[in-house]
């Protein structure tokens, strides 16, 4: 990555740490906001030093796992971003210590490869949107979603999921996975591909 | 050694690879023959008329599955129609993400829960049914000596032992009665995966809570398919008299008889299920037993003389000895070797 800002943007936890039994893991609202006068072309949260597993982690850096926002953050504007731990204890553990970084566009663009038949896409009490497909327990899938039918331009929410049973459960709760909520768009349209 | 059909291919090559050569060299004389004191033979067996009945009556336990006991967490339920069990984590919080379920007709999206049927018994009120895997192959060998002249022939003795290996299959289905657990699971808070569905142990993906409720259990029908199987060694040995005459030439025949002495050995296998249209149980197990029998039997063979010492035979064997009974549980398999028909051929020494 190249020449990321560490003094640009800032973080704060907005919410405990709650259990989802839906995803079985620990969830986390954090909110980014860009203070200053620019706006930025995407962000990252970084954890030093966390012993919990950041489940929807897009990446390590230095080996230290960050989520990211794949969109631009405009002077003085915020995003929310839930992040997921898996916790074995299934409890909440202490709030990691985080760094915002301002980083220059990232746009995870869209694979090509063979599409999965989604089975249920279901509207959540939260807003979010469940997506359901047969998988093969174990293989990876990317998420591709798009504003549009033509999948004109469309993205790979981050990161690759790796099948934990022969059905999968995504949920699209904004970023960090997508670049907004599904609330924020007109439309968002998925497919589901194969990873290599 | 498994006596594999390969394996009396080979045996079988063996010995009428062995009678081409005899055949190309010099045949000694019928007179030479008439000396000989002992002699051996050792041949390939097929047997026929041997059959297995099986039965199968009463109250029976199903292995397949363990619906745990209600009313406690941290325990694995294996039910006939899928599983709850312990995940990677040791359901901590009090819920697994290892479970599975069958079909959708298990969810009541009204109360939220998720209920599961365990097949603990079934019962049969009685059913028999006959089977048989024949021919069946062996071996068979002899070792006999000379006695005196009679009869216009040779009165001789023989000890004989025959190994042939058995199988029978009852592939049956039938009609039973089962007796099913229910259990009940809260699965409230969260939207159930779409059935068929497997979950991991990984602790990833939808929870609910591991306590099972109780229901009433269920008398249900149920269709047991399946195999019962018996695999068995069959091995007798024989002793008594025989008479051989020399036919002229190079033929010789003989007839002999006497008492059998079995030693039958084997397993009685069941693999079974009990269906119940969208889900089944698997019952599976299997007893051995070993048994001595007595009997009888008689025997006509035919030599050709190959060469000096050495004939070609074919022979045929009748040999009746008790039932060997395979019982456990309310499961029989009763094996009939009381009219057992076998037919030899091999190499017959005389020295």
């Amino acid at each position: 990555m190249a020449n990321p800002e560490t003094n640009i943007l800032s973080a704060a936890f907005v919410s405990a740490q709650t259990f989802n039994p839906q995803t079985g893991l620990m969830e986390q609202v954090i909110r980014l906001t860009n203070p200053g006068d620019a706006a930025v072309a995407g962000g990252r949260i970084v954890f030093p030093g966390i012993g919990e597993r950041v489940f929807n982690a897009a990446g390590t850096n230095a080996g230290r796992p960050f989520v990211a926002l794949t969109r631009p953050l405009g002077a003085g504007e915020s995003a929310d971003l839930l992040l997921e731990y898996f916790v074995p204890e299934r409890a909440p553990f202490p709030d990691p210590l985080i760094e915002a970084w301002a980083v220059p566009v990232f746009v995870p663009r869209a694979p090509v490869g063979d599409e999965v038949t989604l089975t249920r896409a279901r509207r959540l009490a939260t807003g979010g949107l469940l997506l359901e497909f047969a998988a093969e327990p174990g293989r990876a899938y990317h998420v591709v979603y798009g504003d549009t039918v033509t999948f004109t331009n469309a993205l790979r929410a981050l990161p690759v999921l790796v099948a934990p049973a022969d059905r999968v459960q995504w949920i699209d709760e904004g970023p960090p996975k997508t670049s907004y909520h599904p609330d924020e768009v007109p439309a968002r349209f998925y497919r589901i591909i194969e990873a290599d | 050694m498994k006596f594999t059909r390969t394996n009396r291919s080979v045996l079988r090559n063996c010995f009428f690879g062995t009678a081409a050569l005899a055949l190309g060299s010099t045949a000694g004389s019928a007179q030479e023959a008439e000396h000989w004191t002992k002699r051996f033979r050792l041949g390939f067996v097929t047997g026929f008329n041997i059959e297995a009945e099986f039965s199968l009556g009463g109250d029976f336990g199903v292995s397949g599955i363990d619906p745990g006991q209600p009313g406690l967490g941290g325990l694995n339920h294996t039910y006939d129609d899928g599983y709850v069990r312990l995940d990677d984590t040791g359901n901590a919080g009090g819920v697994t993400s290892n479970w599975g379920y069958q079909a959708a007709s298990q969810y009541d999206p009204v109360n939220e829960t998720l209920t599961f049927r365990g097949t603990t018994s079934f019962s049969q009120e009685g059913s028999s049914s006959s089977a048989s895997d024949e021919p069946y192959y062996g071996l068979d060998l002899a070792y006999g000596g000379r006695l005196m002249d009679a009869a216009g022939g040779v009165l001789g003795w023989e000890f004989g032992f025959m190994w042939l290996p058995v199988k029978f299959e009852d592939r049956q289905s039938l009609n039973v009665t089962a007796t099913r657990v229910v259990h009940r699971f809260s699965t409230a808070g969260i939207v159930l995966p779409q059935a068929p569905y497997h979950g991991g142990s990984s602790g990833v993906g939808p929870v609910f809570g591991d306590v099972a409720e109780a229901l009433p259990s269920e008398t249900t029908p149920g269709l047991l398919t399946g195999v019962r199987r018996v695999k068995a060694d069959v091995m007798d040995f024989r002793l008594g008299p025989n008479l051989q005459w020399h036919l002229g030439g190079r033929w010789a025949a003989s007839l002999g008889g006497g008492f059998a002495l079995g030693l039958v050995t084997g397993n009685y296998e069941f693999d079974e299920r009990i269906t119940y249209g969208d889900s089944e149980a698997t019952n599976r197990g299997k007893f051995g037993a070993t048994e001595f029998l007595y009997g009888g039997y008689a025997e006509a063979l035919l030599y050709f003389r190959a060469e000096e010492n050495a004939e070609i035979y074919v022979g045929a064997q009748f040999v009746s000895m008790g039932d060997m009974v395979f019982s456990g549980g309310g499961r029989e398999a009763r094996v009939k070797l009381g009219s057992g028909i076998f037919l030899s051929a091999g190499i017959h020494w005389i020295f």
